[in-house]
This record gives structure tokens, sequence and C-alpha cells, in this order.
């Protein structure tokens, strides 16, 4: 009798642990069971496209499923004329798409259009989105000059850095300077060259020593001149 | 004894086989039209308002038996022939076998919308819902997975055949040829042609298409008002009317899902 008391016992704790894992395990924040439910909302895509590119561009696309719904399964864009392209939704539904841009020097630029939609894991289908954009052939460079005004100044006395790039373009060019006694370059002012790839700066500096001075053509730093000589000016 | 009691039971199973056979025959010959009854069913024919998502279910059935034509247009005949014995009671299944894959696999018009068209054009109703049954083929995202709903709701198909693939990627054909569209979804998805994914897409199809035809007829016969409204993709507009007046046939189909040429590719040299 005492012994069919303790069985008893066992089997009701038994019961009683399982019967909590069950319920823990069932109603858990991180089940995978599929959502039950209708879900009408189609999800939203959105891009971070630009009007323009110079070189490559890369158009970021990102889906979200309405609150409540049923989750994105699918990211479809389509470029141009070409095919419909699919990416099935694993952990992030985001995607990215590449448009190579007209070879370097050829001066050209294309216009594309993509489109761009998703698919919820319910069925419902996003209406397209379409965008048109440009892609530009990277710009390129053959010289970046670089003269001072003056080789050796005194203290906060301005001096003017100047030089072209060529082929002469509408570009940006980032000056670096480096102080006396360090090894490190820091980009301290980006201009805008005129249509004939002229620009100019003054500075002035307190700091004594002597600075070096560059310019580099940041909009396509492997071409072939993009980085100009380095120009010494003394501050005493 | 022995020999008698076979004798006896072989006269019996011999009797029971012409008695059958007779029945069989004698039912087969009830069930065909005479000739007055054919002869007297002009169409159009009677419609009644069906049930568009037992239509479409059926319609996901007989593609595997019998291929896209044949399913968007039997299940809607079937549906009808209870009815209607003199009309739709007299025709024989799988008429429209001959138009599985763009008929007999030419990739031409999708057999849905064969089937569709001809069911369309039988029960009379206007030519517009044959329009919006074309357009909505090319300008909708299918398959519509519409009938994983049914599925959810513990629908399967008859025993044999393949349960729908849940939610699969869809495509916008923006052409009503089984070759145009099919492939357009095929290399979206990558499936191959005859796998067990583009199986699903065409009888998932067959489904859509069904379940469109059955809701337009049912609208357009309750109230023959009730017809859909379509505009003509831009690109019919941009090339037959302002260019190629003459001499190209004229057709309703979008110019851009063959042709892919500029607006004005006759000025670029």
């Amino acid at each position: 009798m005492r012994k069919a008391s303790h069985l008893t016992m066992l089997a009701i704790a038994i019961v009683c642990v399982f019967g909590v894992f069950a319920v823990s395990a069932y109603t858990s924040p991180t089940s995978t069971t599929p959502p039950t439910g209708d879900d009408a909302v189609a999800p939203t895509t959105t891009s971070d496209i630009n009007d323009s590119y110079i070189g490559d561009a890369t158009i970021d696309l990102t889906a979200a499923d309405n609150d409540g719904g049923w989750g994105v399964a699918y990211i479809y864009y389509k470029l141009d004329h070409g095919y419909t392209h699919l990416f099935t939704v694993g952990t992030t539904a985001e995607t990215s798409v590449t448009v190579k841009a007209p070879a370097i020097g050829s001066a050209a630029s294309a216009t594309h259009k993509i489109s761009f939609w998703s698919q919820d894991k319910f069925g419902n289908v996003e209406q397209r989105t379409t965008k048109t954009f440009t892609v530009n052939a990277a710009k390129f460079v053959t010289a970046l000059t670089l003269k001072r005004s003056a080789s050796r100044v005194r203290a906060l006395q301005p001096f003017t850095l100047s030089g072209v790039i060529r082929p002469g373009a509408v570009c940006k060019v980032a000056a670096q300077r480096r102080k006396p006694g360090t090894r490190t370059w820091k980009t301290h002012w980006v201009r805008t060259t005129a249509g004939s790839g002229a620009y100019s700066c003054r500075y002035r500096t307190g700091v004594k020593g002597t600075w070096s001075f560059r310019t580099r053509f940041t909009e396509s730093p492997s071409s072939l001149g993009s980085v100009s000589p380095i120009v010494r000016v003394r501050v005493k | 004894m022995s020999d008698k009691s076979i004798s006896r039971r072989k006269f019996l199973v011999g009797a029971g086989a012409v008695l059958g056979a007779a029945s069989v025959s004698g039912l087969a010959l009830a069930n065909r039209p005479s000739a007055a009854r054919a002869a007297g069913a002009a169409l159009p024919w009677p419609y009644i308002g069906l049930d568009a998502e037992a239509v479409a279910r059926r319609a996901y059935e007989v593609y595997y038996a019998s291929g896209c034509a044949e399913a968007t247009w039997w299940p809607i005949v079937e549906a009808l022939a209870a009815a209607n014995p003199d009309t739709w009671g007299t025709l024989p299944k799988n008429v429209f076998k001959f138009g599985g894959g763009g008929v007999g696999g030419w990739g031409t018009v999708c057999g849905t919308l064969n089937g569709s068209s001809a069911i369309i054009a039988m029960t009379g109703a206007s030519g517009k819902l044959t329009d919006a049954a074309m357009q909505y083929y090319a300008e909708t995202p299918l398959p519509t997975n519409g009938i994983d709903k049914a599925v959810r709701a513990g629908w399967a198909p008859v025993a044999g055949l393949p349960t729908p693939l849940p939610n699969v990627p869809t495509s916008t054909a923006h052409s009503q040829l089984c070759h145009a569209s099919l492939s357009q979804w095929a290399m979206t998805t990558g499936a191959g042609d005859g796998s067990r994914e583009q199986k699903d897409r065409c009888a998932k199809a067959c489904y859509d298409m069904a379940f469109k035809t059955v809701t337009m007829l049912n609208a357009w016969h309750a109230d023959p008002a009730n017809v859909p409204t379509v505009t003509l993709d831009s690109s019919i507009a941009a090339c037959q009317t302002a260019c190629h007046t003459t001499p190209i046939a004229k057709g309703k189909m979008a110019c851009d899902s063959c042709h892919d040429q500029t607006p004005d590719h006759a000025s670029v040299q």
C-alpha cells in the first residue's frame, strides 16, 4: 500500500514536470509554429535608390510585413527588360542589386529602370514600385597638380594651394595635410573643381615647422594620377 | 456433382456478365444525346451560378490528368451538366486536351485562356470577359497561391495527386503565351520545365483562371451590366495607333511583351 502510494506520487510528479515543460514550449515566444488566421495586407519594400550614380550603383532593397502579418517570404526585382530576380528571405528581408557603370573613360551614362516588390508568407503580393536612375561612367584623371604660393611663410600668414585636374571636369578633390613631426595624413578640406579642372584654397596656420600637402581625386581613387605630388611649406 | 455445380456457377457468372454488359451499354446509350437533342443545342447554352472555389479546386485536379486547357474548361462543363443534360451534359471529356502546353506543346496561347475563352463564348457572355481573362492572366502575379487557403482549411486533392506546394514564388507574365509566361516564371524561380514545381505552378494557374472565369460568369449572368473594365496595355496605343497603322496585324496583346524597341526606334539610326 505504502509502495503504491510512492509510485502514485512519482507519477504525479512526472506528469506535473512534463506538463509544465509542454505548456512552456507551446507558449514559448521562440516557437516556430506558423501563424494562423488570414493576412490580407501585402508587405512593403523600400530602397535607398538615388537619381544618379557615378561608378557602379548598389541599390539596397528592404522589405517589411505588416504588424501581425505572416512575414516576408520573397523579394523580387526586375531591371530594365531583364527577367525577374527572386530573393528568398531567410533571416533578414534585405537584398541588394548592383548595376555596373559604363566602362571608365567612356564618359557615357546609362539610364535604367528598376521595379521591386515583395510577397509575404501568406501569399500577398505587393504592387510594384518602379524607379528610374542613371549610372554614369566613373570619372578618371591622368594628372592632378598642386602648387603653393610660397615655400616659406610666417605663422598665421595665409598662403594658397592650387592645382588642376586633367582631363578637366567638375569633380571633387580632397586636400590632405601632414603636421610637422607627424606621419599621418588628414583631410582638411574637399573642393569641387571648376569645369576646367582648376581648384584652389587659402590656408594659414600658427603651428611652426614644415607642413606637407597633397590632394587626392576621391571619385575614382585607383585611376591613374589620382594623387598629386607632395608640396611642403615651412611655417616660421 | 462438382462439375455440375461449377457449370451452374459458370452459367450464373456468364449470365451476370451478359446482363451487366447489357445494362452498361444501355446506360451509355441513354447518356448519348439523341440527334434531335444535339441538333437543338444551339449556342449559347444556359448558365447557372457556380461555386467558383469548388470549380477551381477541380481545375487543379484535372490539370494533372488532362492538361491546362481541359482543366479550365471541363470542371465548368461538369458543374453545369447536372442541371443541363441536353446541352452541357452532352459534351465528352478531354475535348480541350489538345490545348495543353499552348496547343499541343507549341507554347502559343496558354491553355487556361483557351479553356476559359471557350466557356465564356459558349454561355453567350460578353467578349469583354474574354478580354478580362486575357489581361488577368498577363498582368497578375501568378500563381496567386489562392489554393493555399483551401489547403490550410483541410482540403486535399483526390488521392494520388500532389498536394499544392505552399506559397510558391509568383511572376507576372505580361504575355498570354504559354512559352513566354512559363519561361518568365521559370527564370524567376529557377525551376525546370517538367519539374514538380512547374507542374504545381501550372495546376495553380488552372485554379486561378477557373476561379476568375467562374467569378466573372457569375457576375455577368446575374446582371449583364457587370462587364469588367479592361484597359489595354499602353504599348498598343503607342505602337499600333501612333505609328504602325498599316500594314501590321492588329491585336490586343501588349506589343512590348515581344518587341523591346523604344518608342523612338524609327528615328534612331
